[in-house]
């Protein structure tokens, strides 16, 4: 019943609708896209709630619809970012987004420095670090095996490392 | 950089703060909840619209189908009436024989693409890599298909072919050799440039039950880079072996992007 669908649906959105946004907006890094792409992650939810096999975890099923309007939503940004870079002469695109989202100063040069991480990177980061999935659900949204998950994580960390060292910020180590 | 005993490192510390040093106004938050109960609502409406229309127009077509239906009985019925019929009273059909029969040596073949995958996936291949390098030197020189049909009689271009057949062909057929060497391509990983070591292992290949000519594998191939560190990578793929044994077909799913990492690691 379309009801039931619906009120699902928005029980879905105030348990994840949050965690959703802020994975979206450390993939896109423009606010008024992450609040785009997080409400055409819930109205697709809701178009293709007969697909969601009910034994999954909704939390997974969401973030792999939210993951893939994301990825398409970068590739047809590229060509744009590219000649923005141009026009801005290499300068860095990803600017601190102000507004609707703020970032407190402590972290703003790390969200700069992940911001420079090419996209399977960050993603991994987000997921398995911010967003706290493990290794198999990373693997479920990005439709990753579980090895590749670990892989590129480790790789991804050592960028994200090197990239704090570039911009001078000193990183303690455990 | 590892957790271990369930601690984080400072930089996981670093990244869960960013999470929460992310602020969204929450005037917006509230904007984006009501559009999006709104957006919700219009789909409502949308699919109950739509649920009704297909409703309807599968009535519509059953009540079509039914009648067609009606009426191409009615007329076979008056057919038959009117005493009509056809053949010779011989409907008994031979079942279609099932081709290829052939007997095919399946341990020689698993062999086979045992020994083509350790080949390609224990590296670097160091000679390779010396007749490739000196053969794409000379074929820098050639400008003109003449050039390049004599550079083919040189010792440096026989050097680099006649090793390749002797690491790869008798694993195939001539077809299949060809193929290997232009389409999978041959050498792409033992044959790759910098510092590295591949070792495949925990090979494990199937022979496909209704085809016996077809074979699945899968396979893990461990990766040290040049800072001494081993990661796994899991392949799958498959192969069609000839009756003697030889490979006619073979492809390779890096699964894991293994080529990715090695290209990164040197660029």
């Amino acid at each position: 019943m379309t009801s039931e669908r619906k009120s699902e649906i928005t029980e879905w959105y105030h348990q994840h609708g949050d965690s959703i946004f802020r994975y979206i907006l450390l993939m896109v890094r423009d606010h008024q896209q992450a609040e785009d792409l997080t409400q055409e992650t819930f109205i697709k939810a809701f178009r293709y709630y007969d697909s969601f096999e009910r034994k999954a975890n909704p939390k997974t099923w969401l973030f792999r619809i939210a993951h893939n309007l994301t990825i398409d939503f970068i590739r047809k940004q590229k060509p744009l970012e590219l000649l923005k870079e141009l026009v801005l002469l290499g300068k860095s695109t990803s600017s601190v987004p102000e507004g609707i989202v703020e970032i407190r100063e402590n972290s703003t040069e790390l969200y700069q420095a992940l911001s420079q991480l090419k996209g399977s990177y960050r993603e991994v980061i987000v997921l398995r670090k911010i967003r706290e999935f493990s290794i198999q659900e990373t693997g479920e949204i990005l439709s990753w095996s579980d090895s590749k998950v670990k892989n590129t994580l480790s790789r991804a960390l050592s960028a994200l490392e090197k990239q704090l060292n570039k911009e001078g910020i000193i990183h303690e180590k455990n | 950089m590892k957790k271990t005993d369930g601690t984080h490192t400072a930089l996981d510390n670093q990244l869960k703060q960013l999470d929460q040093d992310i602020i969204w106004s929450q005037n917006h938050k509230a904007r984006l909840h009501s559009r999006i109960l709104s957006k919700l609502d219009k789909q409502e409406s949308k699919t109950r619209f739509f649920n009704g229309f297909k409703f309807t127009s599968s009535l519509v077509l059953c009540s079509l189908l039914l009648v067609a239906g009606i009426i191409f009985l009615s007329q076979n019925i008056l057919q038959e009436d009117s005493g009509l019929t056809t053949g010779t009273g011989n409907t008994t059909e031979e079942e279609p024989t099932l081709s290829g029969s052939e007997e095919v040596d399946a341990e020689k073949s698993k062999e086979t693409i045992q020994a083509v995958i350790e080949e390609e996936f224990n590296g670097p291949d160091e000679k390779y890599k010396e007749v490739w390098e000196a053969a794409m030197e000379a074929q820098n020189n050639v400008t003109t298909q003449e050039e390049f049909d004599a550079l083919q009689q040189t010792p440096v271009w026989q050097n680099y072919m006649n090793y390749m057949a002797e690491t790869y062909a008798a694993s195939f057929t001539e077809n299949g050799y060809d193929n290997f060497l232009n389409a999978t391509p041959a050498f792409m990983y033992s044959g790759f440039d910098g510092d590295y070591d591949l070792t495949a292992s925990d090979i494990k290949i199937s022979q496909n039950e209704n085809n016996l000519k077809m074979y699945q594998f899968t396979f893990q191939v461990d990766y040290k880079n040049a800072n001494g560190e081993i990661q796994p990578y899991l392949f799958e793929g498959e192969a069609m072996a000839s009756e003697e044994g030889k490979i006619e077909k073979l492809q390779f799913l890096d699964k894991d992007d293994l080529l990715t990492a090695m290209n990164e690691d040197i660029y």
